[in-house]
């Protein structure tokens, strides 16, 4: 169970920091759609590179943070009904999911793109814009690789939650832990002084 | 005639998804899940091959990642976090409030305002509600107003992106329909509107009678002397205003196309923070990894979206919508109310795109050859069909249980706000959309009256 | 009869490059599709896609060779990021008009350099379609010059935009949703698309007046049924047959419908308040002299376009005669 621990929290470090490096990609993208958007109007650069390039940033970002918000609990869930669960069913839940959905959903994006990508290697594939980048491969094989970086954070996952299924208590607390502490909200989490408001209101008015 | 389960694979799919979605799950992995379950079950059934999965991949990489529209998406995304980081956003927000201090609802109607000018700038729902969420949800909450209401306008008004051009989706509309896209352009202007001027008539008048649902601000709160108003409108109201104008300036001056727009926004945000004081790296690396979580989870969905669509599709899924439909065998006004009822459906499932591509092509060369009289003239049916689907596919992205626009909203709201006040919220924004509806079937003037003066 | 009761079925998904509603680029593949039934007796069943609903268009050529999908309708010059010698398949910049460019497919050794480049992919194509040339595009101003085109933001796709850049054109890409906004304000000045009767309906007349021709880097453009191979070879030598003769067909429906309607498109946009010009002959000498260049520099970097490329040529010189003395 240690042993679990140790490996989920290092795949959680590789998945965070690979997510948190890609998250420039989100600056440079702005960078390079104002630059072309400024030189257009003076210098006659072409605009094809560098709208290739957006989209490349694009991929980059998307792809390598698909597995990041996983352990950050940013994808959306409909928690409707899952508040009325007990915590073990929620867990046995989210194993169910990384093994029925998640893993297999990876491995097959992951197995068909990878074949992808290496059609792409194999034509030395350009841009079909005639004017556009070359290699290719090099930003195809992002796609397989993003979805490596999920299924990783899905064994993550499915590691902690055998733990809290079947571990010796201080673990649980443990794994519990850290979960808490990575959950990161999107938006500023309403000061505690207004959060009665959300339950009160609705159940009040009517 | 003989009964094939298999034939009805894809209304299971529907099952699974409402069923599963309520597991708890992240939806985007439900959807990618249940894609790959029914390929499975289709392959056991003869009906689909495992080599058919390989077309998942060119999905993603055609209609997701080698996509230049999407690029906007990330940076609207950023925009949005940026301004609510560095506190432009609420500034704004009080400030308008202030000013609005003796209109019923007047927050709401400055988010209803803001949605307009935003859906003018992107066609991309995703971007919209993230970016009206991060903006305005948490002010609104923090003024007390009431959740529902809070959820409902911004995600109402975030969605009129999609109608208001520019619109990815009318461009997408006029490839498949072979027609011009300004003409369809032209014609979203007025419908997209009205539903802006529907929302805020609706809040003026529910804030009018219930202003617990939407508290003004405090006497005793913000400046009251005219000069402390104008120094707050100077401080708080010309920065933002001054970002709106250079990105729907960008567009209208021609320096930048929409998409760019997008990174003239982002770009626009940074300076914004520093003239605040408020950039520094420390919030600089903040805001990029809270943007790029947030798309993680928006294009979660997307992906997943794709690939359960897909399936979908290969098992045979239009042909059970086409079939549906055509074997109803009804007259004009039945037909089209029939398709006007099934988009709405679907909308609880597909993106907008997939909707088009099983509704568009198969039967706008039907409705278009349908007589409706007097109503419409025949040259401009498809028009009028168009606008009409168009707002549709506008409405379904908020339907209960199933909006996507509802799932971005959740995405980036606080744990706080709870699915089903989001889904309360929007019900009587639903309403209206279809009064709307109604309005531009019994008046298709409503759509085709302003093309037909300014491009004829 | 006999034969053609014999065939096993085949039930195949055919994804399209264009829209069903497409004029000619689109209505040429769904009556492919509806030909083959027919001829077929039901044996060929292509049902048509519209691009995107199985994959987004340019990805065809992937899932084609991969067998996830059956087959394809589209242009072979979509497939220049594979190869760039694909391009001289479709549409070549001051190439051959219709009759010479069939006439070189057919009788001239380009059938088989087509067959041997798809080949390498697993793909079996048959040429199925031959359309007008295009217009050279829409412009916000008139072009009297090569001067005015220097610093001109263009959308151009393909060949054709190494050649514009050449030429001093800024080339762009563009997102599909903002070429029409990008135009409509001015964050482009021009962009190429296709002919007269497709432009009308897509309404770029609203956004620019000035129509240009000849459509130099189009003079004709061809299209093709794209097959996986071995699903290919296994179909029965009548219904190898009867693609040959559906698409046979289809070159000559097309040809023909292209050549028909152009008129009537032309004299509406006219009357729409569009200024149709002819380009300067001196433009177009140096858009060939940068078109020259531009095929040298590919012949020198792609052994297999130098090989399509010459065989191209040789047959062009030996048409010159026939073409100079045998027309008006
Ligand atoms: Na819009
Ligand atoms: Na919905």
């Amino acid at each position: 169970m240690e042993l679990l621990i140790r490996v989920s929290d290092v795949l959680d470090r590789v998945i965070i920091k690979v997510g948190r490096l890609a998250a420039w990609a989100g600056l440079f993208l702005i960078l390079v759609t104002i630059f072309d958007v400024v030189t257009r109007r003076f210098l006659v650069l072409g605009s094809t590179k560098l709208q290739e390039a957006e989209w490349h940033l694009h991929v980059i970002l998307f792809a390598f943070c698909l597995g990041y918000a996983y352990l950050k609990d940013a994808h959306v869930r409909i928690d409707l009904l899952r508040e009325n669960l007990s915590e073990r069913t929620q867990w046995w839940i989210e194993v169910a999911g990384c093994l029925l959905f998640l893993l297999p959903y990876c491995g097959l994006v992951i197995w068909f793109g990878i074949d992808f990508t290496e059609r792409s290697y194999a034509t030395q594939e350009i841009s079909a814009s005639a004017t556009g980048l070359t290699h290719r491969w090099l930003i195809k094989i992002v796609i397989p690789i993003g979805f490596g970086f999920l299924a990783l954070s899905g064994i993550t996952v499915l590691l902690r939650k055998l733990i809290e299924l079947f571990g010796p208590e201080e673990l649980r607390q443990k794994v519990h832990e850290i979960e808490e502490a990575e959950i990161e909200h999107l938006v500023d989490v309403v000061p505690p002084e207004l959060r009665r408001y959300d339950d009160q209101r609705d159940g009040g008015q009517n | 005639m003989d009964f094939y389960i298999e034939d009805f694979l894809p209304l299971f799919m529907f099952a699974a998804l409402g069923i599963l979605l309520f597991s708890g799950y992240p939806v985007a992995f439900i959807l990618g899940g249940i894609g790959l379950a029914f390929g499975f079950i289709g392959m056991f059934f003869d009906v689909f091959s495992f080599i058919q999965f390989f077309n998942i991949v060119p999905r993603i990489w055609g209609g997701i990642a080698e996509n230049l529209v999407l690029t906007a998406i990330p940076m609207f995304i950023f925009m949005g976090t940026m301004l609510e980081r560095s506190g432009v956003a609420s500034d704004l927000l009080h400030c308008l409030q202030v000013l609005l201090r003796r209109v019923p609802g007047g927050l709401a109607l400055s988010v209803t305002l803001m949605g307009t000018i935003m859906a003018a700038t992107t066609g991309i729902i995703g971007a919209s509600v993230v970016m009206m969420t991060l903006l305005a949800l948490p002010v609104m909450l923090k003024r007390d107003y009431n959740v529902p209401l809070a959820t409902g306008t911004i995600a109402a008004s975030g969605t009129l992106g999609i109608l208001i051009p520019p619109s990815i989706m009318l461009v997408i509309m006029a490839d498949l329909l072979a027609r011009s896209v300004g003409n369809l352009f032209v014609a979203a202007i007025i419908p997209g509107f009205m539903l802006a001027v529907f929302y805020m008539l609706y809040i003026l008048v529910l804030c009018g009678f219930k202003p617990k649902l939407a508290p003004p601000l405090p006497k005793e709160e913000g400046p009251d002397s005219a000069g402390g108003i104008l120094l707050l409108v100077v401080r708080s109201f010309i920065p933002p205003l001054f970002l709106v104008f250079l990105v729907l300036g960008s567009i209208l001056f021609g320096w930048a196309t929409p998409t760019e727009a997008a990174g003239v926004g982002g770009a626009g945000a940074i300076l914004l923070a520093a003239v605040n004081r408020r950039l520094n790296f420390s919030v600089l690396k903040d805001v990029l990894e809270r943007s790029a979580l947030t798309g993680g989870m928006l294009f979660g969905i997307f992906l997943g979206a794709t690939c359960f669509s897909y399936v979908f599709r290969a098992l045979g899924g239009d042909d059970i919508v086409i079939d549906l439909v055509e074997s109803l065998g009804l007259g004009s006004w039945g037909l089209l109310l029939m398709l006007m009822a099934i988009v709405f459906f679907l909308g609880f499932f597909f993106d907008w795109i997939e909707i088009t591509l099983i509704v568009l092509p198969v039967f706008s060369p039907i409705i278009g050859a349908l007589d409706f009289g007097n109503h419409v003239e025949s040259l401009e049916i498809t028009y009028w069909f168009a606008i009409l689907l168009a707002v549709n596919l506008q409405t379904s992205f908020l339907t209960p249980p199933f909006g996507f626009a509802l799932f971005y909203m959740k995405g980036v709201a606080p744990p706080e706000v709870k699915i089903q006040q989001i889904y309360k919220g929007i019900i009587p924004f639903v309403l209206l959309q279809l009064a709307g509806l109604g309005l531009i079937m019994a008046f298709p003037d409503i759509a085709l009256w302003l093309p037909r003066v300014l491009l004829n | 009869g006999d034969a053609a009761a014999q065939d096993k079925r085949v039930r195949w998904n055919m994804a399209s490059a264009y829209g069903s509603k497409l004029t000619q680029l689109g209505t040429l593949g769904v009556r492919l599709s509806d030909e083959l039934e027919a001829v077929s007796g039901g044996s060929l069943r292509f049902k048509f896609f519209e691009p995107g609903a199985l994959v987004p268009a340019l990805e065809m050529f992937d899932a084609i060779s991969a067998g996830s999908i059956d087959a394809g309708w589209s242009t072979p010059g979509y497939w220049t990021g594979k190869n760039e010698a694909f391009a001289l398949f479709a549409a070549v910049p001051f190439g051959p008009r219709a009759g010479e460019y069939l006439g070189w497919y057919y009788h001239g050794g380009g059938k088989e350099l087509f067959d041997e480049l798809y080949a390498e992919y697993g793909i079996k194509s048959v040429m199925c379609g031959v359309i007008a040339p295009e217009a050279s595009g829409w412009f916000r101003k008139e072009i009297n010059s090569t001067d005015d085109l220097k610093g001109l933001k263009m959308r151009f796709f393909g060949l054709g935009a190494k050649v514009m850049e050449k030429m001093g054109v800024s080339t762009q890409l563009l997102a599909g949703g903002d070429i029409f906004p990008a135009l409509e304000r001015g964050s482009i000045d021009a962009t190429e698309f296709s002919m007269p009767a497709i432009d009308l309906n897509l309404g770029f007349y609203q956004v620019a007046k000035h129509y240009y021709f000849p459509g130099w880097h189009q003079q004709s453009t061809l299209f093709d049924l794209m097959m996986n191979k071995e699903k290919y070879d296994a179909l029965s030598d009548t219904q190898k047959a009867q693609i040959d003769a559906v698409c046979g067909a289809n070159i000559t429906a097309g040809l023909a419908e292209g050549e028909a309607i152009q008129g009537a498109a032309l004299a509406e946009l006219k009357e729409k308040g569009v200024t149709i010009h002819r380009w300067p002959p001196e433009v177009l000498d140096e858009l060939r002299g940068a078109w020259n260049e531009v095929a040298a520099e590919l012949a020198a970097s792609n052994p297999t376009f130098k090989k399509v490329w010459d065989s191209l040529t040789a047959y062009r010189e030996q048409y010159k005669i026939w073409g100079d003395l045998g027309y008006l």
